[in-house]
C-alpha cells in the first residue's frame, strides 16, 4: 500500500514535469501557428492584405473586422528587412510580431512623418554593421532588433464603414518590406 | 511483476495529469492573471515578448496575431453578468461607458475565433458607428431581430464571444490595471 502511495507521489511530480514541458514545446510545435497561416497568402517579402470573405476570411483568429489587414512575412537570413508604410490619421498600425507570433514592436500613426513609418528590422549581429553605415539622414530611421530570424508584419487600417475598406486595402497594399539596400558609399 | 505495474501507474498519472493540465490551460487560459473586470478578461501581456509561457502557448493554439502593447488591450466575454454563457438564442443589451481610448470596437465571435455569418453582414460595430445620446451610457443590442438602436445582428444558432478592443489606451498599463474601470455591462433579455 506504501509503495502505491510512493507511486502516485512520483507520478504527481513527473505530470508536473509532463505539463511544463509540453507547454513549452507547444509553440514551436503548433502546425497551425499565425506564422503558418499566413503562409496561405504568398505574402513572403511583400504584403498582401487579409480576405475580407470567403474560405482564408478567418486567417488569423479574432482578427478585427473593423480592420483591414495586410500582412508580411520576413526573413533576416539574408539581411535587414525595411518596412515602409503609410498609415492615414483615422488610424492605422504598424505591428512586428516574431515567429511564434508575440508582437515585439508596434507604431501607430501618432509616430509617423509625412504620413509613413519606416522601421529596419535586424538580427542582433547586424546591429553593429547597420550603425557604423550610419550617414547623416534627412530622419533618422528606427532600428529594430528582431528575436528570431523569421516572423511577420502587420499592417492594419481601421475602416470607418464598409465602403471604406477598398482605397484601405489598396494603400496597406502598397506598403513595402523588402530587403534594404545597403547604402553606397558616395564620395 | 509488482514494481512493472507500479511503474506503469507512475507513467499514466504523469501522462494523464500532465497533458490534461496542458491541453485545459491552453484553451481554457490561467483562471488567474490577466485583467479581469466583470464578465471581461483581458491579459495585456500578451501584447509583448514578456508574455508568460500559457499566454504564449495560446497564442500559438488559437493562431492570433495578439494586439502589441502600444497598439492596444483586447478583452473578451465567454458569459453575461450573470455567469451565463453566451448564446445567439437570446437578446442581449450591453451597456455602460469606456474608458478613455482612441477608438473601441466591438464584435462577436464563434468560440474558435471564427467570424460570424448573418443575413445582413454586419460583423460589430465601433466608436465610429455608434450613436452617442449627451449624457448617457453607451447602448448596444445583441439580436437575431432588428431592435431600435444600435444592433448587432446574432447569428442563426450556437455559442459565441463578444471582444471589445481598445485602442491606443492606457488600459494595459501597470498603474490602470490596479484601478480597473468599469466596462459595458452585459445583460440578457428574452431567449428564444
Amino acid at each position: 500500500m506504501m509503495r502505491l502511495f510512493y507511486a502516485l507521489v512520483v507520478g504527481l511530480f513527473l505530470a508536473g514535469v509532463v505539463h511544463v514541458g509540453s507547454l513549452l514545446a507547444i509553440p514551436s510545435l503548433a502546425p497551425r501557428g499565425p506564422y503558418d497561416r499566413l503562409g496561405a497568402l504568398q505574402a513572403d517579402g511583400r504584403f498582401v492584405a487579409l480576405p475580407d470573405d470567403g474560405a482564408t476570411a478567418d486567417l488569423l483568429a479574432f482578427s478585427d473586422p473593423s480592420f483591414v489587414v495586410a500582412a508580411c512575412r520576413y526573413d533576416l537570413a539574408g539581411g535587414p528587412v525595411t518596412v515602409r508604410a503609410a498609415l492615414p490619421s483615422t488610424y492605422g498600425a504598424v505591428a512586428i510580431h516574431e515567429r511564434r507570433g508575440a508582437p515585439f514592436y508596434a507604431l501607430t500613426d501618432k509616430a509617423a512623418t509625412n504620413g509613413t513609418v519606416e522601421v529596419v528590422i535586424l538580427r542582433e549581429n547586424d546591429v553593429a554593421a547597420a550603425e557604423q553605415d550610419e550617414t547623416a539622414q534627412a530622419r533618422p530611421s528606427i532600428r529594430i532588433v528582431s528575436p528570431s530570424d523569421a516572423g511577420f508584419v502587420l499592417v492594419r487600417l481601421f475602416a470607418q464603414a464598409p465602403s471604406a475598406r477598398p482605397a484601405l486595402k489598396t494603400l496597406a497594399e502598397s506598403a513595402t518590406c523588402g530587403r534594404s539596400t545597403t547604402p553606397t558609399s558616395n564620395p | 511483476m509488482r514494481l512493472t505495474l507500479l511503474v506503469m501507474i507512475v507513467f499514466a498519472v504523469a501522462a494523464v495529469l500532465g497533458l490534461g493540465a496542458t491541453l485545459r490551460a491552453v484553451t481554457h487560459g490561467l483562471p488567474i492573471g490577466g485583467l479581469t473586470i466583470g464578465p471581461w478578461r483581458a491579459d495585456p501581456d500578451i501584447g509583448g515578448l514578456g508574455a508568460d509561457p500559457y499566454l504564449r502557448a495560446g497564442v500559438a493554439r488559437r493562431g492570433e496575431a495578439p494586439l502589441a502593447y502600444g497598439d492596444g488591450v483586447a478583452f473578451e466575454a465567454r458569459t453575461d453578468d450573470a455567469g451565463r454563457s453566451l448564446d445567439a438564442a437570446c437578446d442581449y443589451t450591453l451597456e455602460g461607458d469606456l474608458p478613455a481610448a482612441r477608438l473601441w470596437t466591438l464584435m462577436p465571435f464563434s468560440p474558435e475565433g471564427g467570424r460570424l455569418e448573418t443575413a445582413l453582414g454586419r460583423r460589430g460595430t465601433s466608436s465610429a458607428e455608434t450613436v452617442r445620446v449627451i449624457g448617457r451610457p453607451i447602448v448596444v443590442e445583441l439580436s437575431q431581430t432588428a431592435k431600435a438602436g444600435d444592433w448587432i445582428q446574432l447569428p442563426a444558432k450556437g455559442a459565441f464571444v463578444l471582444r471589445l478592443a481598445l485602442y491606443d489606451t492606457a488600459l494595459g498599463t501597470p498603474l490602470a490595471r490596479r484601478t480597473p474601470p468599469q466596462l459595458l455591462a452585459v445583460k440578457r433579455g428574452a431567449c428564444r
